[in-house]
């Protein structure tokens, strides 16, 4: 009975050729776009799990118990700094985590949004001015004070055409102060008291010139030397590492790039890299707006343009772009660009102009300051040195991993407000030695007006500051020791284990958060994924996207097969009625209809199953490449790779079966209600 | 008694109108019989074998048939007594296009579930013997004749030795000669092998051949003669 069904419904699809092939090419390609959509997403699944846990979050993420804001290591930037506490004793935590079975390293950490200022370009060639005088390089200062003067001319050429726009009394004063600054008096005796002069130009005339702004710099507090060697895609890209047991900070290249480089700079890397994906500034707003920002930065690059380098560049574009004009005039025709001029001006840009300006306002090897709000609001600065840029190996276009950049735990604690025992120490002197007590916060007022508790300590006689007892080495003690990484606190931690499965992670979880619950530490655990918040639930929109575009692909696939096989079921009313009458039951009807259903679905959807595998296996073989920042991201490289396994081949040809199971009901309940009497009817 | 009609109406709508097929149609027909049901197109042949065939049922009166009321039995019930007890031979042949002539004569042993697969595999060989196809066993019916396909029809309808066999214009879409033959083999079946036949005609040379014409006319039987014409 079986085998007859089976053999009736096989030649069956066999001979109803149009149906079979209608409803087998939607079979088939159902399968194919399952296959490749799940081995797809599953990939991307892999690569943003690989982005996220390798590029910061490591497989757990430690944090203390009851913060206020829910945790999340990509932090809120809407809403200012999230507070979720703080962990005060990292080394505790660290010896009670490390000592888990499968766990290969705990980092601690802590990010902070702080205000970076390189000053203006002025400001810098005064330091730099400065800095020669000071060391008494006369044929470098000559070369800064040309440059210096030009850039007053410049200045005050601008100014001067918008004088009577302001009546602001300052600005004019200062206006005076500049022109007098250009006159050959004012430098004729400059080298008799260079450092008088200095404070003139430094107070008086560079507030004149546009201030670039306070930079906005996310940063990452860590054990920078521990960091290093256990992300292992991070890669320092310009100058170095930030030597061992050393404060310092470290550019993520992203930032760098996209923030401190030059806009002109900028600019250029953005259109032609908006180029090579085939956009066109012509019907592009935002590459327009870049267009835009390009074309305003002729000033800029005549101030950063030394007296010496301005006749070369004139003669190099003059050269490349005809001439003979003004430098000005040259300038900006190098930057007003269309889609046809761009490549041929990003490079005369880079050859000509690009050596010989500040390429980025701050410079590997510069000194940043690093102006913060501790979280109880008193304002904090602190000075790094730049010691270079670092990305993490192919998520170098990815802005999601390209926000932090890295400075040591020391100076992130400062900044976050938590002193470092030597300055705990340095405070307690103080507090000694100036006889300072402490107030409860709710006798405050009684104490001002008249309490019983002496409000101030008599100091010790005659000793404010003695000589000798305070020995600030704050701005000298660039090095640490290693306890002081530990010792002390942290706002989360990154733990990365031997397995990073998701069951090994979860795993994981479970083992560090007993070992931390036993030794009775406020701490919590969570896994990368959790943690990252709504960057960590990407992946599954996404598998969200796909589930609802195979579901409409199924209605849409279920709606034709149904009706092709209905169509098909009007073309068998004789056959069917026959059978009817010789005996067979209705369910024989159906199940000789699912069983068509059935061998169509197996057979069509296995092979587009096959076809989707060979698909899937072209696309690991050449990579698909990412598109965008976001898809960097997600694909954790600049291409995606995936892999196809037993589970997508066979899931797929499943969910094909399903939906044509599912199609085939209907049809097949039409079928077994053909009445037997339709076999008699006479036709022809 | 093998069939017994009894005072029986069947009408059906036609559009607006209700075409009355049979008007008190009371019949009776013997096991071994070989009868002929005669009348001009609409006269109600096909009626009465739709309801002899258990394939639909009476508006009025009772249809009886191999000892059953068929207005008694349910769709599954009826469908068994058709598989068990009837045999039909179509006028265009019915076979299933997709099935050799083997697996057309063996599909109702096949529904039956009853025999192995070699008492099945004897069955059909005998029948399709008497048929005279054994030549032809795994040929599709594409491949045969229309004269050929009828002896299939007859072989399927035979192999499960059903009390009845009903066969609606059996010879309507062949020649003259090749009718005769079929008629001729269903005769030598009816006789060697005791089966009842009821089957409908409007070939007088058909009719002649037949033990018992039953003649109908507007829905009702006006002669029903038996022996030679």
């Amino acid at each position: 009975m079986n085998a007859l069904i089976w053999r009736i419904a096989l030649r069956n699809v066999l001979a109803h050729r149009v149906k079979s092939v209608i409803v087998g090419l939607i079979f088939g390609l159902g399968a194919l776009v399952g296959v490749v959509g799940n081995a797809l997403v599953d990939a991307m699944d892999r690569g943003m799990s690989r982005s996220i846990i390798e590029s910061l979050a490591g497989h757990l993420q430690l944090h203390a118990k009851g913060g206020k804001d829910p945790f999340s290591i990509y932090g809120d930037e809407f809403a200012g700094m999230p507070d979720f506490g703080v962990m005060p004793d990292f080394a505790a935590i660290q010896a009670v985590v490390e000592a888990v079975p499968g766990v290969k390293a705990v980092i601690p950490m802590g990010s902070q949004v702080a205000f970076g200022d390189g000053g203006n370009l002025l400001d810098r060639k005064l330091a730099a001015l400065r800095a020669a005088v000071k060391v008494g390089d006369g044929a470098a200062g000559a070369d800064l004070v040309a440059h210096i003067r030009r850039i007053l001319d410049l200045v005050v050429a601008d100014m001067s055409a918008a004088r009577g726009l302001t009546t602001d009394a300052d600005v004019e004063a200062r206006l005076r102060d500049a022109e007098a600054a250009r006159t050959d008096a004012f430098w004729a005796d400059f080298e008799a008291d260079p450092l008088a002069k200095l404070e003139v130009l430094e107070n008086r005339v560079a507030p004149l010139l546009a201030q670039p702004g306070t930079l906005p710099i996310w940063f990452l507090g860590t054990d920078l030397d521990r960091f290093q060697a256990s992300f292992p895609r991070f890669k320092v890209v310009l100058g170095g590492a930030v030597p061992p047991l050393t404060r310092g900070f470290l550019f993520n290249h992203g930032v760098y790039e996209e923030a401190v480089k030059h806009r002109a700079a900028w600019a250029f890397d953005k259109l032609v890299r908006a180029a090579g994906r085939g956009k066109r500034i012509a019907d592009d707003a935002e590459l327009q707006g870049h267009a835009d920002v390009l074309r305003g930065q002729v000033r800029s690059l005549e101030q950063q343009l030394g007296p010496a380098d301005q006749a070369v560049v004139a003669q190099a574009l003059a050269e490349g772009l005809g001439g003979p004009a003004t430098l000005r005039e040259l300038l900006t025709r190098l930057v007003t660009v269309d889609d046809e001029t761009l490549q041929a001006r990003r490079d005369l840009f880079y050859a000509v102009v690009a050596p010989r300006i500040e390429l980025y306002a701050v410079q590997v090897g510069d000194t940043i300051t690093l102006r913060s709000f501790t979280q109880a609001g008193y304002a904090r600065a602190i000075n790094l040195k730049v010691y270079g840029t670092y990305t993490f190996e192919g998520l170098e276009d990815s802005t999601i991993t390209s926000q932090h950049n890295l400075v040591d735990l020391l100076s992130f604690r400062e900044l976050f407000g938590h002193a470092s025992a030597d300055s705990q120490a340095e405070i307690a002197k103080l507090r000694q030695v100036a006889g300072v007590q402490d107030v409860a916060r709710g006798d405050a007022e009684a104490d001002l007006f008249g309490g019983d508790g002496p409000l101030v300590a008599e100091g010790s006689a005659g000793a404010v500051l003695p000589a000798g007892t305070l020995t600030v080495q704050r701005a000298a003690s660039t090095t640490f020791r290693p306890e002081e990484v530990n010792q002390g606190m942290a706002l989360h931690a990154a733990v990365l284990l031997d397995a990073g499965d998701p069951a090994g992670v979860a795993a994981g979880k479970v083992a560090v958060q007993a070992a931390l619950d036993a030794a009775h530490l406020p701490v919590e655990v969570q896994t990368w994924q959790e943690a990252s918040g709504i960057v960590g639930q990407l992946v599954l929109m996404i598998r969200l996207v796909l589930v609802i575009v195979v579901s409409l692909l199924s209605i849409v696939a279920l709606v034709i097969i149904n009706n092709s096989v209905v169509m098909a079921t009007m073309d068998r009313v004789r056959e069917i009625g026959t059978m009817r009458a010789i005996g067979a039951q209705r369910a024989f009807i159906k199940q000789l209809f699912m069983t068509e259903s059935l061998v169509l679905s197996l057979v069509a959807g296995t092979v587009g199953a096959l076809a989707g595998g060979a698909l899937v296996l072209w696309i690991q073989h050449v990579g698909l490449p990412a598109t965008d920042e976001f898809t960097t991201f997600l694909y954790s490289g600049p291409d995606l790779r995936p892999t196809l396994t037993a589970f997508h081949l066979l899931g797929a040809v499943g969910n094909v079966a399903f939906v044509g199971f599912l199609a085939t009901l209907y049809p097949a309940a039409v079928a077994a209600r053909i009445p037997p009497v339709e076999a008699m009817a006479t036709r022809g | 008694m093998i069939v017994e009609l009894v005072d029986v109406d069947k009408e059906y709508p036609l559009g607006h109108t209700t075409v009355h097929a049979l008007k008190g149609v009371s019949l009776a027909l013997e096991r071994g019989e070989f009868a002929a049901l005669a009348g001009p197109s609409g006269s109600g042949k096909t009626t009465v074998l739709n309801l002899v065939g258990c394939v639909d049922t009476a508006t009025r009166g009772t249809v009886r048939v191999d000892g059953h009321d068929t207005a008694a039995l349910k769709e599954k019930a009826l469908t068994t007594l058709r598989l068990d007890r009837l045999g039909f031979i179509f006028q265009s042949f019915n076979l299933v296009a997709v099935l050799d002539v083997f697996q057309n004569v063996e599909f109702p042993l096949l529904l039956q579930k009853k025999l192995s697969r070699a008492e099945r595999r004897a069955r059909v060989e005998a029948i399709v013997e008497k048929v005279g196809l054994t030549e032809q066993l795994p040929q599709r019916p594409a491949e045969l004749s229309g004269g050929q396909r009828q002896r299939v029809a007859i072989a399927r309808a035979l192999v499960t030795t059903p009390a009845l066999v009903l066969a609606d214009e059996p010879t309507a879409n062949l020649d003259s000669e090749t009718g005769a033959r079929i008629i001729d083999l269903m005769r030598e079946l009816n006789r060697n092998e005791g089966t009842t036949f009821l089957f409908s005609t409007h070939d007088p040379q058909v009719m002649a051949r037949a033990d018992r014409r039953i003649r109908l006319v507007d829905g009702r039987v006006t002669s029903d003669d038996r022996g030679a014409p």
